[in-house]
């Protein structure tokens, strides 16, 4: 039963964790409000895993207050653990049950007994586009259905809050596009996501909201449009460059960055393409043509991008590579 | 409630690999120890008739009448042959050409030397018989020396008699006629070395001889027992193949419960439910129930059933036999399941295959003849072994009723420790 | 060469652990070999003493006297305790019998009576007892004739009993081989180890096969098909690492036998050898199991059902000469018979045909490495 009062569903204040002299989690703040799906991004080594290990009430924490649909999860965890549905980013199912089987076992460990638990069976199966795949060895599923059984595993019980890391891992594009269906679908019926993925374009398609963390820290939260706009002065032009032998790519970058509204310019490791950062005004490509002609580099076309989710992550986050 | 043992169970089932080593493998261990201790049960050594040469050292008439007494014992015995020989040359040659079992020399006085052959089981019975043939020669040289003391104390009281009697006689029938006794009384009291005293000590070595005489043998002092008990090598690995299983099946297969658990995922999942971890981990142990009692049974019908393998006489006692082992399984895969909890790297399994390989074997699970006195007997699977054997073989309940009692006590206090452990364990 | 080598060291880096436990392991053989070697044979191969158990119940000098008799004249072991103790020694061999000195034993033995006998007990397949009786009434038969002379008087008799302990004459043994018993119990230790080890080195295999398995599973393996290391190299590396495992096993066995001055005459050169193709013939089987089987479970089941299976057949586990006539022949086409039977034969003082044997388990050490070279090879192809 659900004791919240305001739509805020998650809320987390002050969450700090610490593993030995690593601070994994450093006084992250953030909510997750009722009916959104709540994208939940980070680096390797952010501390996105700990923060839903937590919230998720398998990992204690160090300080902070964590309420979820009004109940704290330190003294209430049980109550929680039955309003949750963790789909983890890992296939976690028996390999030698069938479908039905493994679904009806984590039906069961959420109190589902008897026709009420066939019937949510029969139901998240169907959901999840595996109802004819009921006797099927999850063994001997392909990678999408076992994928999609996951899900189902997670939702069986009919959760307020689901958390998916990662759920469309490895899978193809129909498997994928089906998963984002069945999101909405959820969201939809009046289910709280938390959704984590390293895949931009679909973070971008289907979340509400988008949470940023790195260091353990929150870094950036809001709408697309929103965390766009803290880093929207700027605009990307790429150059695609045809193969040359003896190319001095290095003058070429200089010269460019010398030009006016020019913030950055990246080449690619084998030169083959440029990455132009320019001002969001910057619009006539007159003189970095010239620059490129008087270098003697064929080019092969001109292409305009603009900021996306990835770049204003990347951005925020930094292009450095962790170790986590 | 149940969907951890249910799901176990399906996964059991299922898994070839389980069901290999439940089911397939037992039998085949059954199948393979059934045909290969068929005929084991000899006895490893049977002492073959014997053929001893013999010398005597000596030409004395006592050494010789001791040799002739030593033959005409042997006459009768079956399965020894004693052959005088040429010289002892002659019968130490035939004893290197392994014609013979051993060579004796005869000493004088009365000694044995024995020349001992290759086969150490054969000479020691020679040794054996010989040290019997000179315990009655020291029995009989004790009879003589004993009926010599008696016929000197009897003649010293006739001696003493005899002077009595003479000193009350009148002088002159004393000087010169004959006592009253037959002899003169110089004769009486003379010495030992009258002809008087040399008959005397012919009677003591007589009556020492009638005395040897006497034929005893319908007269013996040991009567066999009936054991009535006999067990075969089958019957005896029919019961160290369970133990087997129980330590190395269910001690492996308990510490992978959470390991596998684990590397799937599935336990963190678990986890996450409202179920409280203490039920998530008393579900855990209780799912091996119907595996260990299945594979206890799959071995004692498999090995009763199709090679004859004894178990108890009675029902009841099988029963209690089967108690004893499936609650003895339970117990180790408790302990077991605690091990894997702590044990996330490598496979737990093969951590402690070594360690269980080494228990049995020195409980002389994998072979009866490995037995350390004062070490062994201490050992878990020795004790269960041995408690089952008490059973089987003697009908004697006790030491299969404590060892129900104290597994039922270790799976007790296995799964109250273990639950608290995973309680406080901070992530799956 | 140098490919090889690079496969070598990579596999052997991987193989660490087990090569640690490969090594401990080989010291715990050691220990059992000193373990084995003092243990002995058993009584009735004439290695150890004969055991009696021994109950009195009388409690008399006669008693006493007749075990000081087994112990000291016939050099047996007593063992005391209860019927049933003695029950379960008796069950188990480790004693030949079970004496049972009456109550009454020796009143009834000086009053010439027969009805207190001392009571026997042997298990139905004890084949000697004929020979063990024979000692006891050779002995009680010396009591009665002092029994009979003493006429009922116990002080005589006690008198009697010490005289006749006195006056037996001595029998001296000129053994003929002084050390047989210590050449029994190091074949006998000799034997163990060996044995032990056929059944333990192919436990190491499963090492080596799930190496190989994780190498297929991560597809690392494909990388190195699609690279230009032949089969040959790759196997050769791989079992070279296999080998340095097992050999860690093995050498400081070797080794310490040397060390313990035997030579020669307990054969070790032949006992090495054998034991080194023994080693090459499971690194084989570690290959065969790791290229062809399809799940680490799978292998595991592979690894335990052939170390228990092949050497049960082959002999390690029990001796052959009282199997069915079918499993002896069977037991030619294990590996395990080749390796322990030579040690078996050479135990018992016979020649064995070492190059033979030496030859049959390379033989099946070459099968197991075509058959991988051959799987490898058609993986390649398929590409």
């Amino acid at each position: 039963m659900s004791k919240q009062t305001d739509n805020s569903y998650v809320t987390v204040s002050g969450l700090t964790k610490r593993f030995g002299d690593l601070v994994a989690v450093d006084n992250l703040e953030f909510t997750v409000r009722t009916g959104e799906i709540f994208g939940f991004l980070g680096p390797n080594g952010a501390g996105k895993s700990t923060t839903l290990n937590i919230i998720s009430t398998l990992l204690d924490y160090d300080k902070g207050d964590i309420r979820i649909a009004g109940h704290d999860l330190r003294r209430e965890a049980r109550a929680i653990k039955s309003l949750i549905g963790l789909v983890p980013q890992e296939i976690a199912l028996f390999p030698t049950l069938t479908a039905q089987e493994n679904v009806s076992y984590f039906a069961g460990l959420y109190g589902l007994g008897g026709s009420q638990r066939k019937q949510a069976v029969a139901e998240a199966l169907e959901f999840v586009g595996l109802a004819e795949q009921a006797k099927k060895r999850a063994g001997k599923m392909s990678g999408g259905q076992q994928r999609r059984l996951n899900i189902a595993c997670g939702i069986s019980h009919d959760p307020q809050l689901i958390i998916l890391d990662e759920p469309t891992v490895g899978v193809d594009a129909q498997s994928r596009e089906h998963i984002m269906d069945s999101i909405r679908t959820l969201r939809d019926r009046g289910a709280t996501i938390i959704y984590t993925s390293h895949y931009m374009p679909e973070v971008q398609e289907i979340c509400d909201r988008i949470a940023i963390i790195d260091h353990g820290k929150l870094v950036g939260i809001g709408t697309e449009a929103e965390l766009l706009a803290v880093v929207t002065d700027v605009k990307s032009i790429v150059v695609e460059l045809e193969p040359q032998a003896g190319l001095a790519i290095e003058g070429i970058t200089d010269k460019l960055g010398l030009l006016p509204d020019v913030r950055r310019v990246i080449a690619d490791a084998d030169g083959s393409q440029l990455r132009i950062d320019v001002d969001l005004a910057f619009s006539d490509i007159t003189p970095l043509v010239k620059v490129l002609m008087e270098a003697g580099v064929r080019v092969r076309s001109f292409n305009n991008e603009a900021p996306d989710l990835e770049s204003t992550f990347l951005a925020l986050t930094g292009r450095e590579l962790r170790q986590g | 409630m149940f969907s951890i043992f249910k799901a176990a169970q399906l996964d059991l089932l299922r898994d070839r690999f389980g069901l290999f080593f439940l089911i397939f493998f037992p039998t085949i261990l059954c199948f393979l120890l059934g045909t290969l201790l068929a005929s084991m049960d000899n006895p490893d050594a049977v002492i073959e008739p014997m053929t001893v040469e013999y010398v005597v050292e000596g030409d004395s008439a006592e050494t010789q009448t001791v040799v002739d007494a030593l033959i005409e014992q042997f006459e009768d015995v079956e399965g020894l042959d004693l052959v005088q020989a040429s010289s002892l040359d002659a019968a130490r040659a035939h004893l290197d050409a392994g014609e013979i079992t051993a060579a004796i020399a005869i000493e004088e006085p009365f000694a044995i030397r024995i020349y001992e052959g290759t086969d150490s089981v054969q000479s020691r019975a020679v040794g054996a018989i010989f040290t019997g043939v000179a315990r009655i020669t020291g029995s009989y040289q004790a009879l003589v020396g004993h009926y010599e003391q008696l016929y000197a104390e009897q003649y010293a009281e006739q001696a003493a008699a005899a002077q009595a009697a003479a000193a009350q006689m009148p002088q002159d029938e004393v000087s010169g006629g004959e006592a009253s006794g037959g002899e003169t009384v110089q004769d009486a009291t003379a010495g030992a070395n009258t002809p008087a005293a040399s008959a005397d000590q012919a009677a003591a070595a007589d009556s020492a001889d009638a005395a040897i005489d006497v034929d005893f043998s319908a007269t013996s002092l040991v009567a066999n027992k009936e054991f009535g008990i006999s067990r075969t090598m089958m019957d005896y690995y029919a019961i160290a193949m369970i133990v087997m299983i129980i330590f190395m099946g269910g001690f492996s297969g308990g510490a992978m419960t959470l390991y596998d658990a684990r590397r799937q995922g599935t336990l963190r999942r678990t986890l996450a439910s409202p179920q409280s971890r203490s039920s998530i981990y008393v579900q855990y142990v209780l799912s091996w129930v119907p595996a260990n009692m299945a594979q206890v049974l799959v071995v004692m019908l498999v090995a009763s059933l199709c090679f004859g393998a004894q178990y108890a006489m009675s029902w009841q006692d099988n029963l209690l036999l089967f108690v004893m082992l499936f609650v003895a399984g339970q117990a180790t895969t408790s302990i077991a399941v605690i091990i894997g909890m702590f044990i996330k790297r490598a496979n737990p399994s093969l951590v402690l295959m070594p360690l269980l390989w080494v228990l049995l074997f020195l409980s002389g699970t994998f072979n009866k003849d490995v037995f350390i006195a004062g070490f062994s007997q201490y050992l878990p699977p020795y004790a269960l072994q041995s408690a089952a054997f008490d059973l089987t073989l003697f009908g004697r309940q006790e030491a299969a009723l404590v060892a129900v009692a104290v597994s039922a006590a270790v799976f007790a206090l296995a799964l109250a420790v273990g639950t608290v452990l995973f309680n406080r364990k901070k992530v799956a | 060469m140098k490919k090889t080598l690079l496969v070598y060291v990579n596999s052997l880096a991987r193989l660490r652990f087990l090569l640690v436990v490969s090594f401990l392991i080989g010291l715990g053989l050691c220990g059992a070999y000193l373990l084995f070697s003092t243990l002995g044979g058993s009584q009735e191969t004439g290695a150890k003493a004969v055991a009696l158990g021994v109950i009195d119940m009388d409690g008399t000098a006669t008693a006493a006297d007749l075990q000081d008799y087994l112990t000291d004249e016939l050099d047996m072991e007593l063992v005391a305790g209860d019927y049933d103790q003695l029950q379960t020694e008796l069950i188990e061999k480790r004693i030949s019998g079970i004496v049972e000195i009456p109550a009454g034993f020796e009143a009834a033995l000086l009053a010439g009576r027969d009805d207190t006998p001392l009571l026997v007990t042997y298990t139905d397949d004890y084949a000697n007892s004929a020979f063990t009786n024979a000692y006891l009434e050779q002995y009680t038969g010396s009591l009665q004739l002092l029994a009979a002379a003493a006429d009922g008087d116990l002080e005589v008799y006690g008198e009697l009993l010490d005289s006749a302990r006195e006056q037996t004459p001595e029998v001296s043994v000129a053994a003929r081989d002084e050390g047989a018993a210590e050449r029994s119990n190091i074949w006998n230790g000799i034997i163990w180890v060996f044995a032990m080890f056929a059944i333990v080195v192919i436990i190491l295999a499963q090492g080596m096969s799930n190496l190989l398995f994780d190498d297929r599973k991560a597809g690392t393996f494909r990388r190195v098909q699609a690279s230009d290391v032949r089969p040959w190299q790759y196997i050769a590396g791989v079992c070279l690492a296999g080998f340095t495992v097992s050999l860690a096993m093995v050498v400081p066995v070797i080794a310490f036998l040397a060390a313990q001055g035997l030579g020669a005459e307990y054969h070790l050169g032949v006992i090495a050898l054998l034991s080194l193709m023994e080693v090459l013939f499971v690194v084989g089987l570690a290959l065969l199991c790791g290229l062809f089987l399809a799940s680490r479970n799978t292998i595991t089941a592979a690894v335990i059902a052939s170390s228990t299976i092949l050497n049960m057949i082959g002999g390690a586990w029990f001796p052959l000469e009282y199997a069915p006539q079918f499993m002896q022949t069977l037991a030619h086409f294990t590996p395990q018979y080749w390796f322990v039977q030579p040690i078996y034969i050479m135990a018992e003082g016979g020649s064995v045909n070492w190059p033979l044997n030496t030859l049959v388990l390379a033989l099946f050490a070459t099968l197991c490495f075509l058959l991988s070279g051959i799987r490898f090879a058609t993986r390649s192809s398929q590409r």
